[in-house]
């Protein structure tokens, strides 16, 4: 989202919203069909997606008396390793 | 006052059947309207990626997390790409005509079951815009949104003309408000709702709430003023924002804090449009407020505008 311009930030904007819900445990049932979303869009007839891993990343906002803001280190974890069918990019 | 079981029933029967303009909810029809098709064309580039036959969330998968009987056109449509492109033309040419007020009662009825069908084909990219847009959408297919400003109006007077008609089809009749109030009331649980959710946990009590959102990258629209990110800002900000929702939930039906409250709810919203980027959250919220202005008020402001413009026209003559 940062990297886009003003406009097409408030266009994909539900794409930020999604990220944020995809991001909560009780909400896996939603990853695989994400996987395969994201396979298809990344597979070509000669070179097919095999393996999709979906990762969370996280940096935590710490707020300081003098309200300076300090970025915090990058922390991951993978919420999904999924394996491509052959049916899924059809 | 004495407070009676008939005094209630009666300030009841005020409150929800005393007839009066519809103009305010005849503006609330048109700008209703006009965010359906903002929300549609914001939409486009990707009404296939969240609703098409290969989108993000697939129809087994919704149907599965959220089961049960549900308002959801999706599920009787052909699933091909064609056939929803062509759901969402219809939808956008019935939020159009919604808007410009022909046929406005069957197209609030075809808005209404479009909009629920795609926050029920995906719930998962709505916000509390999105669902206030619904609710009130429920409400408006029961209102006389087209009594006044509307196509639908103009034909009828044209019609009476041709017949030979009187002059009672070119009155505008005071209406029913019942369902106006409904969505007044929708609009201040939705305050009351989000500062009972707030309230729940220590961010906003101990006033950093506003330092996480104003930290968040992904949240960010224009640049906000330094001075509003020192800590005793924030910290102002979050309070007043408590306080300020609280009182848009309650004490907006205290007639004489209203238009301070709307002034300042105004005020509120747009500082949010500015500095957060939620699509269309905030004008969602605000279409609203139309429907808290007194139609006498609203007469005598449009009396007064007039009255200005046509004396500066006679000063510049």
């Amino acid at each position: 989202m940062e990297q886009l311009s003003i406009t097409d930030r408030y266009f994909k904007e539900r794409y930020r919203k999604f990220s944020e819900v995809l991001q909560i445990d009780q909400n896996d049932a939603l990853w695989p069909d994400v996987a395969r979303r994201i396979a298809r869009l990344n597979s070509t007839p000669a070179n097919p997606a095999k393996t999709i891993i979906l990762m969370r990343r996280w940096s935590l906002i710490i707020p300081r008396p003098d309200g300076s803001y300090q970025p915090e280190p990058w922390d991951q974890h993978v919420l999904l390793g999924y394996g491509v069918k052959p049916e899924d990019l059809q | 006052m004495r407070f009676t079981p008939r005094s209630f029933a009666e300030a009841w029967n005020r409150f929800f059947f005393a007839k009066q303009s519809p103009v305010p909810i005849a503006l609330f029809r048109i700008i209703y309207g006009g965010l359906v098709i903002a929300t549609l064309v914001l939409l486009r580039p990707d009404w296939l990626a969240w609703y098409g036959t290969h989108a993000w969330i697939s129809l087994q998968t919704m149907q599965a997390v959220e089961p049960g009987t549900r308002i959801n056109l999706f599920t009787i449509i052909p699933q091909s790409d064609s056939w929803i492109n062509a759901f969402f033309w219809v939808f956008l040419g019935s939020a159009i005509l919604l808007t410009v007020g022909f046929l406005t009662r069957i197209n609030s009825v075809i808005v209404f079951i479009c909009l629920t069908s795609i926050h029920e084909r995906n719930l998962f990219i709505t916000h509390g815009g999105d669902t206030f847009l619904r609710l009130a959408g429920f409400f408006l297919m029961f209102a006389p949104g087209g009594a006044t400003l509307s196509l639908d109006r103009l034909l009828l007077i044209w019609r009476g003309k041709r017949k030979g008609g009187s002059e009672r089809t070119a009155l505008v009749e005071p209406q029913r408000p019942w369902a106006q109030r409904m969505i007044q009331i929708q609009l201040s649980l939705l305050y009351f709702a989000a500062f009972c959710t707030k309230v729940k946990g220590p961010a906003w009590f101990n006033g950093n709430a506003l330092y996480y959102i104003y930290h968040l990258d992904s949240l960010r629209r224009f640049p906000v003023p330094a001075w509003f990110l020192s800590p005793t800002m924030l910290k102002v900000g979050g309070w007043s924002a408590l306080a300020l929702e609280f009182s848009l939930g309650v004490l907006i039906w205290v007639k004489d804090l209203r238009y301070i409250l709307l002034a300042l709810g105004l005020l509120f919203h747009l500082w949010l449009e500015y500095s957060l980027n939620i699509a269309l959250f905030q004008w969602d919220v605000l279409s609203a407020y139309i429907l808290f202005v007194d139609p006498a008020d609203a007469s005598r402001a449009w009396k007064w505008i007039k009255l200005h413009l046509a004396g500066r026209q006679m000063e510049s003559v």
